[in-house]
């Protein structure tokens, strides 16, 4: 539905905006619909991966007390700044992870020469994951050289572009305006 | 295969950064040292390595504490001796300030280089 | 400046760009294996996807040597779906570190190093700006703590990248191949 490009720009845009926003409940708001933008992108999601990163940069944030504290466990001191600055790393590093996975689609490319040299690495790549060869550790070397000539030794039709069915309809670049619109108005508001 | 001669010094070289910063981040003296202030609202830690200026409050209104270039000391209180403000600054663990009129408690928490460990008991 | 026509040059350039598109696939093919080993922070990285970038440090010229590491982080950002959050930063700083230094030990040490001085120098300054910049993003002071543990792993995996990087461009056929085509 939407073009690489346009999605990506769409992405980065957000991105600049949730990084500006200081407002701890309208970041974890726009990190609730980033979330629900990653999962309707189709991509896979990890919410273990990112409770346990959430969790762990939240924890580091606490082993370091400043500000009011709120309960004592032991030796350990919960102190208020130290959350919410641990809440609101973790919702930075969480969010932009997944305004990236809503945003970044495999068929994206650069274009120019750079662009032209990632198109023949993913091309590359996929022969490597399609090699059905044995690799063995007791024989590593051999195996990986073996892999390597093979997929070397192909010839290296140029990157096919993808067959274009017509344009994106309208409607798909006045949803991504209206997703980075809808980024920065909270900037703008004044509580 | 055969190491080179800066095979091995890079080697030693890497653990020995290695073993340094395991020594200031797990050795003695490589805590934070923290001020401690204590109200009628509660309590706040706040590292001295931050400047800051912190109001806390107690029954005569608020008293304004200090942290610049890793010392604390009390700037304002409401008591109307000020003998907390006159007291001056403190930066090493165990010592402490009050305002006893206005029920504030100032105290620096915090292992020091040598290894021993502050006396703060309030 | 009109690019040169002449065949030598532009079959040179060609396998130049067939090289470092090579090497940035398998970068990538390290990276996914690196992915699905269990680490105790999942955006810290082990450093085995720098292993095709330690081969190439006496096979490409400096400006596709870089490429490699670029293509290395932007095919690896559009793989996973990360380019724009932090840890497409971590692997940006970690990878040029790691790439310049290498580099640079190899070209100014000459034989009085071999690959597992180089990997050990790329892999430990490489952590080590990571744990830099997770000290400015994500962990704050607390970042002391972990980067002990963090940089000895950096110096384990460099040393094992290292000796198997020795081994393999002494066996293989294929660097064998590379470098005569691009250097005989």
């Amino acid at each position: 539905m939407f073009p690489p490009w346009a999605l990506a720009a769409a992405g980065a845009a957000i991105s600049a905006a949730y990084l500006f926003q200081r407002s701890l409940a309208v970041r974890a708001l726009m990190f609730l619909c980033v979330l629900a933008a990653a999962w309707l992108s189709g991509k896979k999601l990890s919410f273990a991966s990112t409770i346990v990163v959430s969790a762990g940069i939240v924890a580091a944030n606490l082993l370091v007390p400043v500000g009011r504290v709120l309960a004592v466990l032991g030796p350990f001191r919960l102190t208020e700044s130290a959350l919410l600055d641990g809440i609101g790393k973790a919702l930075v590093f969480e969010g932009l992870v997944h305004i990236s996975k809503a945003s970044i689609l495999p068929s994206l490319r650069l274009p120019g020469r750079f662009g032209a040299l990632v198109a023949s690495a993913f091309v590359y790549y996929d022969r490597i994951v399609e090699y059905r060869g044995a690799i063995r550790p007791s024989t590593l070397i051999e195996d990986a050289d073996r892999l390597m000539l093979r997929v070397w030794e192909e010839p290296l039709a140029a990157p096919s572009s993808e067959a274009r069915r017509g344009g994106p309809r309208p409607v798909a670049y006045a949803t991504l305006a209206a997703a980075v619109l809808a980024a920065y108005v909270p900037l703008f508001i004044k509580p | 295969m055969r190491l080179r001669p800066l095979d091995i010094v890079i080697a030693l070289a890497a653990a020995g950064a290695i073993a340094f910063a395991a020594v200031s981040a797990y050795g003695p003296g490589s805590g934070p040292v923290n001020a401690v202030l204590k109200g009628r609202g509660g309590e706040w830690i706040y590292p001295l390595s931050a400047d800051r200026d912190v109001r806390v409050a107690g029954p005569l209104g608020d008293t304004v504490v200090e942290i610049r270039g890793k010392s604390v000391r009390i700037v304002a209180s409401p008591c109307p001796n000020k003998t907390c403000i006159a007291a001056g600054a403190i930066e090493r663990p165990g010592q402490w300030l009050a305002c006893l009129p206005n029920q504030v408690f100032v105290s620096i928490e915090g292992r020091r280089a040598d290894g021993g460990v502050d006396a703060s008991a309030y | 400046m009109a690019a040169s026509t002449h065949p030598h040059t532009e079959a040179r350039r060609r396998t130049y760009a067939d090289i470092t598109a090579l090497l940035g696939a398998f970068c990538f093919f390290l990276s996914a294996l690196e992915y699905m080993v269990p680490k105790p922070l999942p955006f810290m990285r082990l450093g085995i996807a720098n292993l095709p970038i330690l081969l190439a440090a006496d096979l490409l010229p400096l400006p596709w040597y870089l490429a490699l590491a670029l293509v290395k982080v932007f095919g690896m950002s559009v793989i996973s779906g990360s380019l724009f959050s932090y840890v497409a930063l971590f692997s940006l700083a970690g990878t040029l570190t790691a790439a310049l230094a290498m580099r640079l030990a190899r070209k100014a040490f000459g034989r009085l190093i071999s690959a597992v001085g180089v990997s050990i120098l790329g892999a430990v300054l490489s952590n080590a700006v990571q744990m830099a910049i997770a000290r400015l993003i994500v962990f704050g002071d607390a970042v002391r703590l972990v980067a002990p543990p963090f940089l000895a792993a950096g110096l384990a995996t460099g040393a094992l990248l290292g000796v198997f990087a020795e081994a393999f461009a002494g066996k293989s056929a294929w660097y064998a191949r590379a470098t005569r085509e691009l250097h005989g």
